[in-house]
């Protein structure tokens, strides 16, 4: 047990937490914007226009069947997206057939059609919103299994943390009302509590919810135990808790199908008109072949009302008003993912998911931020400030101001990159990142203060800037989406004006209060000097 | 956040100072047991010789805690969905959704157990209990 292996062990001791609080922080803001995929996928694809949502689902339904019949006659699985008022896209999608030799499941392929004509919309590539919210928990670059693993390490991080903070805390709602500014740590310390505070029960939802949706790939011993591994009897376990999804595996037994469109008087009559969210057909040309439609704008929490037909007889096999007939421990976790999804959420909830989502991050920014502050003034050996905490306290610039930058490049490049670049999609994502790392690196070249200031400045500057690059480069701009009633497009550009004067507020804040700002950065600092007052501390 | 930690982790210290030393004897074998009445002014959180020790205590708490307690919250609803009284399927749902709460339990009591001595023990008889009453339980038949 030598001083080295202690050193490292005290490193792994300094690193691990604060490094889950960095990966948290990326769930936290990616997953928050995930809130409002559809709509960032609107503003990142203007050239689809915007649809008036009192086009007939008949006729949308037809040309679309008529667009699939024409590029994907032979795909096993049709699927079609109706514009919600989320977003404006008809889009349609279809797979691949599997790959013979290798079994492989067959690509994923889709489209854009004008609601209005059924033309094809050549809409450029783009990852678009879902992208950022898929990163929450899929992360990048990284395979999908790994990525599960990590964000749900994190999740039970977090979830630990939220545990011990309610019980180190006495005066918990005191504590909430309670905010000092201007008192250093002590403002650090109350900002904290206020993000923590208010949204606790979001907070404790979206953390169990999450582990939750993710137990498949983490808990599966549970399963094994009572199912084994052979994986007959583990889809005989899926079969069992999520009886009622009826999702039959193709027999391979040839038959002709009914149309998308012959299902639709019996929908009517259940739903109403044009309250379709998605209808999509499998196993095409399969006896088994089943078509299956999702509700829109159902208004409970499980948000996914939905019917499911026989594609030959044309017979309803399922009804999602049936599901009650699932295990109770089934039903649970069906809340708790619509829950954690927040599908069913309306406009105001949604804004309220989105903002509760954002002092999430708060909360993890200001403790990361804390942790920096309460080891203000150690000095190492030499008199000089600790190696470590000037490492921590400037990645934490790069972290907490450096991912907002990274998205709002994100979202400059989407409009940069010319149309018909063919890896744009990639590249869009790869901006994201390289941004990211620059970000990262640029505090290390600054004082720490100053760090602070030009990052914040820097992002209030990109997101102020998007609605006038938005007019620079579509005919989509702010007053024409208003003019027009596109609350989306308009309500996108109107949030990065909001987002971009707040960052720059802080900014401003950041310059006038000298000592309000932790720093022990590229100063020698006595530990005197330190606890008495940072007022000294300049760049 | 990384600050409730911190915390938790400085009352663990803290704790630990009003201990007797044999705690870090019972933690590894080359620190020689110090005297408890001078010990505790001795081992102030700036000696970085203390911190060192300190740290490594709580290293061997997190693995002991993220590992451990994966293990034993594991054979624990495996056990529980052996003896729930619903269907097999419930009860596995059942077992996953309350894995959570239990493995954070876990990891509370590893992190409020006074030595680490206590935390190995308890998670070695705790595995093993229930890993005996899933072998007699075990459905037949199933590897």
């Amino acid at each position: 047990m030598n001083d080295t292996f202690r050193q490292s062990m005290a490193w792994l001791h300094t690193w691990a937490g604060l490094v889950l609080s960095w990966v948290l922080y990326f769930m936290f803001i990616t997953g928050t914007a995930g809130y409002f995929n559809h709509e960032i996928t609107h503003w990142m694809q203007p050239e689809v226009p915007f649809a008036n949502t009192s086009i007939s689902q008949t006729s949308m339904l037809s040309m679309a069947e008529r667009r699939l019949n024409q590029i994907a006659a032979e795909a096993p699985t049709w699927f079609v997206d109706f514009p919600t008022g989320r977003d404006n896209a008809l889009s349609i999608w279809w797979q691949d057939l599997a790959d013979e030799t290798t079994g492989q499941e067959g690509e994923w392929r889709n489209e854009i059609l004008d609601p209005q004509t059924g033309e094809l919309i050549e809409a450029r590539k783009t990852g678009g919103g879902e992208l950022l919210y898929q990163m929450h928990y899929a992360l990048y670059y990284i395979p999908t299994t790994m990525a599960y693993w990590l964000t749900s390490l994190s999740a039970m991080f977090m979830l630990m943390a939220l545990i011990t903070g309610i019980i180190i805390h006495k005066k918990i709602f005191k504590d909430f009302f309670t905010f000092r500014s201007g008192k250093k740590q002590r403002s650090w310390l109350d900002m904290h509590n206020v993000f923590s505070v208010l949204p606790l029960p979001f907070h404790l939802m979206i953390t169990y919810s999450g582990l939750v949706l993710l137990m498949f790939t983490t808990m599966p011993g549970v399963i094994t135990a009572s199912y084994g591994t052979d994986e007959v009897n583990l889809d005989r376990f899926y079969d069992e808790a999520f009886a009622g999804s009826e999702h039959k595996d193709a027999a391979d037994i040839a038959a002709s199908n009914i149309t998308l469109s012959a299902v639709l008087p019996d929908v009517e009559v259940r739903w109403g008109k044009n309250n379709i969210n998605y209808i999509g057909i499998e196993n095409r040309g399969d006896i088994n072949a089943h078509i299956e439609l999702s509700q829109q704008g159902y208004s409970g929490i499980n948000y996914e009302q939905s019917l499911t037909y026989n594609a030959v007889n044309g017979g309803l096999q399922h009804s999602s008003e049936d599901s009650e007939t699932a295990v109770g421990a089934t039903q649970f976790y069906n809340v708790m993912s619509s829950l954690h999804e927040g599908l069913f959420a309306n406009t105001i909830l949604r804004w309220l998911y989105f903002l509760s989502g954002l002092m999430g991050a708060g909360m993890v920014a200001t403790g990361a931020i804390l942790w920096v502050s309460k080891r203000q003034g150690k000095l190492d050996k030499k008199g000089q400030p600790k190696k470590g905490l000037v490492l921590v306290e400037n990645l934490n610039v790069g972290i907490i101001v450096g991912l907002p930058i990274a998205i709002a490049v994100y979202f400059w490049t989407n409009r940069l990159i010319p149309t018909e670049f063919s890896g744009r999609a990639d590249w869009e994502v790869h901006a994201l990142f390289i941004t990211w790392v620059l970000a990262l690196l640029y505090p290390m070249l600054r004082p720490i203060k100053q760090a602070w200031i030009d990052s914040l400045s820097m992002a209030s500057l990109l997101y102020i800037l998007l609605p006038v690059l938005n007019l620079l480069t579509t005919d989509r701009y702010l007053s024409i989406s208003i003019l027009q009633g596109d609350w989306v497009m308009a309500g996108f550009d109107l949030s990065m004006l909001v987002f971009g004067l707040v960052l720059g507020m802080a900014a401003l804040k950041m310059q006038g209060k000298p000592s309000f700002i932790l720093s022990t950065n590229k100063l020698i600092v006595t530990k005197h000097d330190a606890n008495a007052h940072s007022e000294k501390i300049t760049p | 956040m990384s600050k409730t930690v911190l915390l938790v982790f400085s009352y663990v210290i803290k704790f630990m100072h009003n201990k007797k030393s044999y705690f870090y004897h019972a933690t590894y074998n080359t620190v020689k047991p110090i005297k408890s009445a001078s010990g505790s002014k001795m081992m102030g959180l700036a000696s970085a010789k203390t911190e060192h020790k300190t740290s490594l205590n709580i290293v061997v708490r997190i693995i002991a805690a993220i590992v451990g307690g994966y293990l034993l919250a594991n054979l624990i609803v495996i056990l529980l969905s052996y003896l729930l009284p619903g269907s097999q399927a419930n009860n596995v749902m059942t077992g996953m959704l309350a894995s959570y709460p239990i493995y954070a339990a876990v990891m509370l009591w590893v992190f409020a157990s006074k030595t680490i001595r206590q935390v190995w023990l308890g998670l070695l008889f705790s595995c093993l209990a229930c890993a005996m009453l899933i072998f007699i339980l075990i459905p037949e038949g199933l590897f």
